[in-house]
C-alpha cells in the first residue's frame, strides 16, 4: 500500500465513494445498495464490490475499538471505507482503530491468507467456521471471504496511533475483467 | 480535492478526532438523511449550535445534490449529484466542508454572489436576501439563496475555492464555521 494518506485518498479523484463514521445496519443497507447500483456499468462487478464491502465492513462494525451510539441506539463500530477507481481496477480500501495486542494476531490471519491459494483458502475459511463464535474474533472468515470474492491477495498494514492502540487499513484490489 | 485537502490542513490522519464525519459520494434523501442522524449522535452541543450545524447542512447537501457535475444514477432511476461532505471539529468550532464538480454556467452567478455575501454584514446580508428572493430571474431553488442562508445562520464569512477542471467544468469547494 503506498504511504499516501489516507485522508488524501478519501477525497482524492479517483474516488467514487467513500466514508467515515460508525458502521451501523444502516451504513450497511445504504451504502451497500448504492455500491450495487452506481459504482460501474457491471452488474457483476457491483455485486463483487459489494461482497467485499459487505464482508469487510462488518468486521468495522464489531472490531473497531472505538464505538459510536446510534441515534437507533445501535453500538456500531467506527471506521473508513474508500472505493477507488483505476483503469484496470476498483480498490477497496478499509480501516479502523484497534487495540494494540491484535495487530500482531491479525498481521499474522493476512500473511495466512495471502499464502494460500483458492483450494488453501477454502480449507482454512472451513477451519475457522469450526472455531467457537468466542474464537472468532479480529474478523478472519470476513477477510477470507473478501480474498476469496476478489480474486486478489489482500493489502495491510498498522499506523501506530499511541501504545495501546493501532490504526489497522486493509486493501481488496478488484479486476475489472 | 486540493482545495478541500487545504482546507483541513493537508495531511492529516483521518483517524484524528477532528475529522468528525466524511462522505464522498451520491448525495440522495437517504445519505442526507444518516448523516444528518450521526451529526445529531455526535453534537454535544448547545441547542443554538446544532441547529445552525443542521441548517448549514441541508442546505449544503442540497446544494450537491442539485448542482454537482457529477451525476450518479441510483437504483430508483433518479439521478443525484455526487460530491464531499466532511465535518471538522475545532476546539472552538466546527467546520463544514463541501466539495463538488460544477458547472462553469452555474458557477459564475454563485461566484458573484459569495464576493457580495462575504462584504455583507448581518443585516445587509437579511435585506440582499430579500433583494435574491424578489429577483425573478433567479430561480427559486437557486444555491445562491441557498448560500446566504449559511452565511446568515454561521454569522461567519464563507471559504470559497474554485479550481478549474476542464473548459466546463470546476471543481468547487466552501468551507463554512460555526462557532461552538
Amino acid at each position: 500500500m503506498q504511504s499516501q494518506s489516507l485522508f488524501t485518498r478519501m477525497t482524492g479523484k479517483n474516488v467514487l465513494m467513500s466514508f467515515t463514521g460508525p458502521f451501523d445496519t444502516e451504513v450497511l443497507s445504504i451504502f451497500g445498495k448504492n455500491i450495487e447500483n452506481s459504482i460501474s456499468q457491471n452488474k457483476k462487478l457491483n455485486k463483487t464490490i459489494f461482497k467485499v464491502f459487505i464482508e469487510l465492513a462488518q468486521n468495522v462494525s464489531y472490531y473497531s475499538l472505538e464505538k459510536e451510539m446510534t441515534k437507533k441506539g445501535e453500538k456500531a463500530g467506527v471506521g473508513t471505507f474508500i472505493i477507488q477507481d483505476f483503469n484496470d481496477h476498483y480498490y477497496f480500501i478499509l480501516g479502523n482503530p484497534i487495540d494494540e495486542r491484535h495487530e500482531a494476531i491479525l498481521r499474522d490471519k493476512c500473511s495466512r491468507i495471502n499464502a494460500y491459494d483458492r483450494d488453501g483458502l477454502r480449507a482454512y475459511k472451513r477451519e475457522l467456521r469450526k472455531l467457537p463464535p468466542g474464537e472468532r474474533g479480529t474478523g478472519n472468515i470476513g477477510l477470507v471471504q473478501a480474498a476469496l470474492v476478489s480474486r486478489n491477495p489482500l493489502d495491510y498494514t498498522f499506523i501506530e496511533i499511541n501504545d495501546n492502540q493501532a490504526f489497522y487499513i486493509v486493501a481488496v484490489k478488484i479486476n475489472k475483467n | 480535492m486540493n482545495t478541500i485537502n487545504k482546507k483541513l490542513s493537508l495531511g492529516q490522519s483521518l483517524f484524528s478526532e477532528e475529522i468528525r464525519i466524511s462522505y464522498k459520494g451520491p448525495v440522495d434523501g437517504k445519505i442526507i438523511t444518516f448523516l444528518a442522524d450521526y451529526i445529531y449522535v455526535i453534537n454535544e452541543l448547545s441547542e443554538k449550535a446544532t441547529r445552525k450545524i443542521f441548517k448549514i447542512f441541508f442546505e449544503l447537501a442540497e446544494n450537491i445534490s442539485k448542482y454537482s457535475a457529477d451525476k450518479i444514477k441510483l437504483k430508483d432511476g433518479k439521478e443525484v449529484g455526487s460530491g464531499t461532505i466532511i465535518l471538522k471539529e475545532t476546539v472552538k468550532n466546527f467546520i463544514l466542508v463541501t466539495g463538488n464538480p460544477i458547472k462553469n454556467n452555474d458557477l459564475i452567478p454563485v461566484m458573484e454572489n459569495s464576493k457580495n455575501i462575504n462584504n455583507l454584514g448581518h443585516d445587509e446580508l437579511r435585506e440582499y436576501k430579500r433583494e435574491v428572493r424578489k429577483d425573478n430571474t433567479v430561480k427559486k431553488d437557486s444555491p445562491n439563496i441557498g448560500l446566504i442562508a449559511v452565511a446568515l445562520t454561521s454569522g461567519n464569512p464563507l471559504d470559497i475555492e474554485i479550481n478549474p477542471i476542464d473548459d466546463e467544468t470546476s471543481y468547487f469547494s466552501l468551507a463554512v464555521k460555526v462557532d461552538k
